[in-house]
């Protein structure tokens, strides 16, 4: 059975009727599977798709922007379907369902997805929010707490968190940082520029 | 007698053909004695000139040219030749051909595009082959079980022909015997290497032209054409190599406020940047895990730093600075 379809959507778009295709989606929406649509920028520049988006993600897609101009469906981690090669012949199709491509695509979905702006309706129209790449309002508390070398307990006591709480943001946020220790997890947070974000005169000054 | 077709396939026309039946019956003609016997709608004495080019018959000198059936097999030596000819071009024609389709980017027939080569030789032999075709550049996502015991030294004659050379290691990558000390090798020999805990897949791209992934148990392989799916594989590597470390922070170039740290510090940091566990960097380095633990503490005393996080923080922040002092 199928629970989630991820894809990569950008231009061109063989469908004479786009809305076709979102009919499809709009049912299996209705039946629980899961959409996470990576957009391309220029997708939205083409006419008449940025209403049949909005209408899928009122409907519960999870849909993000990217500049990626990839096209690419994957199924569950059963089968995945690209054009040929870019850029795509609308007419061709290559259908990968050896595990160890799927396993690259999947990790290539998801390398894209964690770096793509989430793309929200609000009042009918929709609209890109936060910074993707950079640490959220939760980890942006942390950080400083973290670099200052407290341990969870004392940061816990800090925010008024109980410690199971700030370890689990800490593991989260370990995961955005491709972090499997603490070691790396600081090395990254500065290779990432996340400590310099609100205090842009910190690192300069060191 | 009708003229034989058979003679056709070397290139004779029928009239040719005929001509050529004609003057094997006499010893010698000229063109008015032969003239009666021409039933053909094709000038005698044009065709005549034209089996005299191509050797079957010789045009005898004289005040009226009388001409000659040369022997069979003498004409047929001679035609056999230019036919020979012919084949030669053509061959080296399609030679030319073959060279386009080779180079061509995969297409068409999706069955080519991805290919599956199996039992441990084979995979060997066809690694082997890509590595003697890369022109420009090879880039590597790499993480154990290896089935190839030169690709050290495959690395490194790469790296002497000037080949460009990224690879990205699994924290499993440092996590055998010596393998620190490989890694350290390939980069004084000009590796761009990086370390990030979790590599999906083992991958060796050649140039943009081939990629070649290993598959579970390691006895068989995909080679990967140009292709969407190639493309994938290529944006897959430079996502990761964006995302993955460098080794270690650069030793310090200019006199510091504190000691560069040494060669002894550096592969400590190089091994807590890969993720690797305590214990696991014990067995790198040669040492029980309570030394692993004494030098990590000796390397936070050093940098002031509380925690394994700030440790880090303090490592990328002095590898920054190191870096555009340097610069």
């Amino acid at each position: 059975m199928r629970e989630q379809i991820r894809a990569c959507d950008a231009p061109p778009y063989p469908e004479a009727n786009p809305a076709q295709v979102n009919t499809t989606e709009l049912d299996h929406l209705r039946r629980g599977i899961r959409y996470r649509i990576l957009y391309d920028r220029r997708a939205l520049d083409v006419p008449g798709r940025l209403a049949d988006l909005e209408a899928g993600i009122a409907a519960g897609e999870q849909a993000r922007v990217a500049d990626v101009p990839l096209k690419m469906t994957i199924v569950d981690e059963s089968v995945a379907v690209l054009p040929v090669r870019h850029p795509p012949d609308v007419e061709s199709r290559l259908v990968i369902r050896d595990p160890v491509l799927l396993r690259a695509l999947s990790a290539l979905f998801e390398m894209y997805w964690e770096r793509a702006l989430p793309l929200r309706v609000s009042g009918g129209l929709a609209q890109l929010s936060g910074d993707a790449e950079g640490p959220s309002a939760d980890e942006a508390h942390l950080l400083p707490l973290l670099v200052a070398g407290l341990t969870d307990q004392e940061i816990a006591a800090q925010l008024t968190l109980s410690d199971r709480t700030v370890r689990s943001r800490v593991r989260a946020m370990m995961a955005r940082l491709d972090a499997t220790t603490r070691f790396q997890a600081g090395y990254q947070a500065v290779a990432r520029g996340w400590l310099a974000r609100d205090d842009p005169d910190r690192v300069d000054a060191a | 007698m009708p003229p034989d077709q058979t003679l056709a396939v070397l290139g004779l026309d029928d009239a040719e053909a005929a001509a050529y039946e004609l003057l094997v019956d006499r010893p010698s003609a000229t063109v008015d004695e032969l003239a009666p016997a021409w039933a053909r709608p094709e000038p005698l004495s044009a065709t005549l000139a034209s089996i005299v080019d191509k050797g079957m018959a010789t045009a005898l000198p004289g005040p009226v040219t009388r001409y000659t059936a040369n022997s069979p097999s003498v004409a047929l030596r001679s035609l056999l030749r230019e036919h020979e000819q012919r084949l030669d071009a053509a061959r080296r024609h399609l030679a030319m051909l073959e060279a386009v389709y080779q180079d061509r980017p995969a297409g068409r027939n999706a069955a080519t595009l991805v290919e599956v080569v199996t039992g441990r030789h084979a995979v060997q032999q066809r690694l082997a082959q890509i590595r003697r075709a890369v022109r420009a550049q090879v880039r590597c996502l790499d993480r154990p079980p290896y089935f190839d015991d030169d690709r050290d030294e495959a690395a490194v004659e790469l790296l002497r022909r000037g080949i460009a050379y990224r690879t990205v290691y699994d924290r499993a990558s440092l996590d055998h015997p010596s393998a620190l000390s490989a890694v350290e090798r390939l980069v004084q020999a000009g590796q761009q290497a990086r370390l990030l805990s979790h590599v999906p897949v083992k991958l060796y791209l050649a140039d943009d032209r081939l990629g070649l992934l290993s598959m579970a148990g390691h006895d068989s392989a995909l080679v990967v054409h140009p292709s969407a799916m190639l493309d994938a594989l290529d944006k897959l590597f430079e996502g990761l190599w964006q995302r993955a470390l460098p080794p270690h922070p650069p030793a310090a170039r200019t006199a510091g406020r504190r000691p560069a740290p040494g060669t002894d510090q550096q592969r400590l940091i190089t091994l807590l940047l890969s993720g690797l566990t305590d214990e696991a960097i014990a067995r790198q380095l040669g040492v029980s895990y309570r030394t692993v633990q004494r030098r990590v503490a000796e390397l936070m005393d050093r940098i002031g730093a509380h925690s394994r996080f700030q440790a880090g923080a303090q490592a990328a922040l002095h590898s920054t600075r190191t870096r555009s002092a340097g610069a």
